[in-house]
């Protein structure tokens, strides 16, 4: 009978994520670009939801035209580079199937479009791989990243991504989770 | 317009109630037996995913709901918001961090009478929204709305907060250990007879009011003995003065759309709707409790219920805490 009672503190010690709620959105797209044939380098770009959008144009857009000038890019890259770098920008990488996570972003640049921001992270892989495949995922869920189904078509059709099945993924600390994955390849000439 | 507003907004919720069947709380047990509590099934997996979805969906509900606010669109677009406010709390406080476990381990810790799952559960809720809507005034006010600098000094105030539920858990858990939870364990009397019946003046207690044992202080003196100072008071206390991020984020967004009385308003409907999942988790501890514990258990059941509740808050407090730590401004 007192099942019961250890079923309700089991359920309030359930994994952190299961009872999740995220404040911050994303929908991450990959723009990978091409040398020789390979995919050298990747350009991830972060596009907020509509309150968080308004929270950095808050604190950054200065003048208040809605859009981000080149010093505003600079004083959002000054907060936000070195957090998201330590994050690995919450990316798993995987080069020729071999998994990497990003230390560093190579470039970083920033926009607002009708109160939408968007960020921009460049990122040169360790080497040039032919296929490429990127998920997304806050562990802790504060923010939730979703790959944009529609991922960007960029190359000239030396390169094709698509976005693939969700994968589960074991973590437990903070509870076992869903993220999705996008694949792109680059095509043979 | 008005009406078909709000009918919209309430569709948005129910989708986001009932995501599917055998939703959450059907799987989360079912989970918690496969093993480890901290293994989770594909189907908690997949409602997660879905509840996401629909927070993600509620969020531009809101958004947009404010925008409409902006251009003039009056009581149909603030109704709606209302609404969505009030099912966006709900929602919330399912999540970590909003003072379930606190409440969890309020009710294991002693014996408690039904009223105070009410005024547990709206304590937190209230002074989770109260801190949120401090924090964003007097901030906004000094740093100029800096949204992101609000937003990180906010963690502040949660690492604070989380570092005591950590202290007050502990401390609970070492007096379950050591045999001296309470001075004395229940002030009040269940064998109290039903003879004069259940106090009519409130409306809030509805249905439940069958099951109220006769409320023999009255309401003020629950209210009374519910803001005794001790250390689960604290706790409570603690729990309510983390700030609802939820709520700061969307006071920032009004505030930044010129439109702050809407925001407070919607800030106090998130606030109710936390308030109901909270009571309602207080009223399942009291019920559980009633059925299980109160009636002539051994003494080490109530310890043990101690000991567990205080290492549910230091572990989940603990949790939180490291998630405030490592979570980084974006």
């Amino acid at each position: 009978m007192r099942a019961a009672i250890l079923l309700a503190i089991l359920f309030a010690l359930l994994p952190v994520r299961a009872q999740a709620h995220p404040h911050v959105f994303i929908q991450y797209l990959i723009e990978p670009q091409i040398k020789d044939g390979a995919i050298a380098s990747v350009v991830l770009k972060w596009r907020f939801d509509d309150l968080y959008s308004s929270l950095v144009l808050g604190t950054i857009d200065r003048d208040g035209d809605g859009k981000l000038s080149q010093p505003e890019i600079d004083d959002l890259a000054a907060r936000v580079i070195v957090n998201t770098a330590e994050s690995g920008f919450y990316t798993t990488f995987k080069l020729d199937g071999v998994e990497w996570r990003a230390p560093k972003a190579d470039g970083f640049t920033a926009s607002a479009s009708d109160e939408i921001v968007t960020y921009a992270f460049t990122i040169v892989l360790p080497k040039p791989a032919r296929a490429l495949e990127a998920s997304a995922h806050d562990p802790q869920y504060y923010i939730a990243l979703e790959a944009d189904p529609k991922q960007p078509d960029v190359g000239n059709g030396a390169v094709a991504c698509r976005l693939g099945k969700p994968e589960t993924v074991k973590d437990k600390t903070w509870g076992d989770y869903m993220r999705d994955v996008v694949s792109c390849e680059a095509k043979a000439k | 317009m008005t009406l078909r507003r709000t009918l919209l907004a309430l569709l948005v919720l129910c989708g986001a109630f009932f995501p599917r069947p055998g939703g959450e709380a059907a799987a989360a047990p079912a989970a918690a037996l496969a093993g480890t509590p901290l293994a989770v099934s594909e189907t908690v997996d997949a409602v997660v995913a879905q509840v996401a979805r629909w927070q993600s969906r509620i969020n531009r509900a809101l958004s947009s709901e404010v925008r409409n606010i902006r251009r003039g669109e009056g009581l149909p677009a603030v109704l709606a918001l209302l609404a969505l406010g009030f099912g966006y709390g709900v929602l919330h406080a399912l999540g970590p961090g909003h003072g379930k476990a606190v409440v969890a381990a309020y009710f294991m810790d002693r014996s408690r009478h039904w009223s105070a799952a009410i005024f547990a559960g709206s304590w937190i809720a209230l002074g989770h929204t109260i801190s949120a809507v401090l924090i964003v005034l007097v901030l906004a006010f000094v740093l100029g709305g800096a949204s992101m600098e609000i937003m990180g000094q906010a963690r502040l105030v949660e690492i604070i907060a989380y570092g005591l539920i950590v202290a007050i858990g502990l401390w609970r858990l070492i007096a379950g250990l050591r045999g001296d939870p309470h001075d004395h364990d229940h002030a009040h009397d269940h064998g109290h007879s039903h003879a004069h019946a259940h106090a009519p003046a409130h409306a809030h207690s509805h249905d439940h009011a069958g099951a109220l044992p006769a409320v023999a202080p009255g309401w003020t003196g629950r209210l009374r003995q519910f803001l005794k100072p001790d250390a689960m008071l604290g706790m409570l206390t603690v729990a309510g003065a983390v700030p609802c991020s939820g709520s700061m984020i969307l006071l920032l967004f009004a505030l930044a759309n010129g439109v702050l009385l809407v925001g407070l308003a919607a800030t106090l409907s998130i606030a109710l709707g936390m308030a109901l999942t909270l009571i309602a988790l207080g009223f399942a501890a009291v019920a559980l409790r009633l059925r299980f514990v109160d009636r002539g258990s051994p003494a080490w059941l109530q310890r043990g219920l101690t000991v567990a509740g205080g290492l549910l808050v230091s572990v989940i407090g603990a949790l939180m805490l490291i998630a405030a730590l490592e979570r980084p401004p974006i």
